[in-house]
């Protein structure tokens, strides 16, 4: 290992265990306006500070249901757990939700791993790939004999979720200012989407049928297909209609975008 | 290279592009001459960072500034990083590129700082090499800061000014001197800023940087949180006798005002540089 390996492992072990022992003190000049170990510590202090307040940013819910001083806690937890392996800061809170689901203490209140990946969602929706959608007149031009045999794709920054929790609610009362609801699991998980239309991010919760035809549809199944399944889920005579339905409110919200 | 011995045109004064603002600069196509993008902050696929930077590039020029290229640090360049560069310098057409004299992190992890480099004869080598291989890379010279720093290593056989000065020669590469980082350095580490302003080759300094910072004690920190000083702008103004037209503009990251404050600021940059410029012309 050549000296500036050296020199740079030692100072980012102190970056990232700055109590214990290292070698790195010796490394810096101390002199009257401030030692080896208070020079190493603005590195150290700003490391944390840096990477929390990534974190404040992309779960601003999360902080304020757990309060500041909890989610410092949290931050500091977190930011040992999992060090940025990303040039961009953009990605450092991508395990957050796993670690609170998996923390001895946080995963007592699942509420939290729930909001924290329903935040991430909206996070990575965000700067999703653009791509066009298809448009309802698209889909008047599509010949009757075609509808069988199509499939269609899904937005890239459409994302399928499922709480038990009432995490999005939770996140609008707190968006909103307002005082949230007591957390409440529900006695099965819930659906979710959230996607982004042109600029605007969007979410709601899905049914059970419409849950299954998304799922299919991003499992590539055709239309036919779809409505072969769906038939276990609503009486055969409904679901030509309530497919095309579907499909209709998908293409307004710009869900899809080809087929 | 132009009349005035630069490789590169002198865009005027700018600033960082900040997300705060894209709205009002589309909106009201304030008199700013051209701005400073963070690379990495639109190394994404999509959404609104590219929307507003694609429509803002359509009337401002645009040079991009890095954070995570780590040039010097022990591991090897992140290629991917260095893929995405390429692909998002594709899609803006900036000006030029540019990145820090420091290393970010080291076995794959990212502290997401401006690191200090020891300055030996190891790290000149290794810098340089590194600086070469992305100029091959990107089919063009990059910009090398200077860092503020809180710390200096007992094996430094280098001023950071020698060393800064030998990495852009035996590199090829341009600088983009940050003036408030020079200023923040000497009183850290108790050097004389006008040294270090004098040291730098002047064909190479192609961009200025300004900011404001804070203190921590009896250390100074760059935090990009307030207006530029009277010792920074006096520094500048010393930078502009030495330098000549150098394209310079102000970063502020935090406790960021509205357009209108920060245009004043830099015609402040601009009333101490155009008497000088002038001066020089004559």
């Amino acid at each position: 290992m050549t000296l500036l390996q050296n020199t740079q492992r030692d100072f980012q072990n102190y970056l990232l265990h700055p109590s214990g022992a290292n070698p790195i003190e010796q490394q810096v000049v101390s002199d009257a306006r401030a030692d080896a170990r208070r020079r190493l510590d603005i590195y150290a202090e700003a490391y944390r500070m840096r990477l929390e307040e990534a974190l404040e940013e992309d779960f601003e819910a999360l902080h304020t249901l757990l309060g500041d001083d909890q989610f410092h806690a949290l931050c500091l937890g977190y930011i040992d757990a999992h060090p940025s392996q990303h040039p961009s800061l953009r990605h450092f809170g991508q395990h957050m939700s796993e670690f609170l689901h998996r923390h001895v203490l946080y995963s007592k209140q699942p509420v939290l791993a729930e909001l924290a990946a329903f935040e991430w969602a909206m996070v990575s929706a965000f700067d999703a790939a653009d791509s066009d959608v298809i448009t309802p007149d698209d889909v008047a031009r599509i010949p009757a004999g075609d509808w069988a045999s199509l499939r269609f794709a899904a937005h890239t920054s459409a994302q399928r979720l499922e709480f038990f929790w009432n995490a999005p609610a939770l996140w609008s009362a707190i968006r909103n200012k307002e005082t949230p609801p007591a957390p409440q699991r529900g006695e099965k998980p819930q659906a979710w989407l959230v996607w982004r239309q042109e600029l605007k991010i969007y979410f709601r919760p899905l049914s059970v049928e419409e849950a299954w035809s998304w799922d299919a549809v991003c499992a590539h199944c055709n239309f036919a297909e779809v409505c072969a399944g769906l038939c276990r889920l609503l009486p055969a005579q409904k679901v030509p209609h309530y497919a095309a339905g579907l499909l209709q409110r998908w293409v307004s919200e710009g869900l899809i975008k080809s087929f | 290279m132009n009349a005035n011995g630069k490789t590169h045109p002198h865009l005027g004064f700018g600033l960082g592009l900040r997300t705060t603002h894209y709205q009002a600069i589309l909106n009201e196509r304030p008199a700013i001459d051209w701005f400073e993008v963070l690379s990495e902050n639109y190394m994404v696929a999509g959404g609104k960072p590219l929307h507003f930077l694609d429509r803002i590039r359509a009337h401002y020029p645009v040079v991009m500034h890095g954070v995570s290229l780590s040039i010097g640090s022990a591991d090897p360049l992140n290629k991917h990083y260095l893929r995405d560069l390429k692909a998002l310098a594709g899609r803006v057409e900036p000006r030029w590129i540019s990145d820090h004299l420091c290393w970010t992190g080291v076995q794959r992890k990212n502290m997401h700082d401006l690191l200090p480099l020891p300055y030996t004869e190891e790290a000149l080598q290794h810098v340089v090499a590194r600086i070469r291989q992305v100029q091959d890379f990107l089919g063009r010279r990059i910009l090398i800061e200077n860092v503020s720093s809180y710390l200096t290593y007992v094996d430094s056989a280098l001023s950071e000014w020698e060393f800064l000065r030998a990495v852009a020669e035996a590199a090829d590469c341009l600088l983009l001197v940050d003036i408030n980082n020079i200023y923040v350095s000497a009183q850290n580490h108790q050097f004389d800023p006008v040294e270090y302003i004098n040291a730098l080759p002047a064909e190479r300094v192609q961009q200025f940087h300004l900011a404001g910072h804070s203190y921590n004690g009896p250390m100074i920190i760059d935090t990009h949180d307030a207006p530029v000083i009277d010792p920074v702008w006096a520094l500048y103004e010393h930078a502009v006798r030495r330098f000549g037209r150098v394209s310079t503009m102000i970063e502020r990251d935090d406790n960021i005002p509205e357009l209108p404050e920060l245009i004043q600021e830099l015609n402040h940059a601009r009333a101490i540089a155009e008497p000088l410029y002038r001066e020089r012309a004559a």
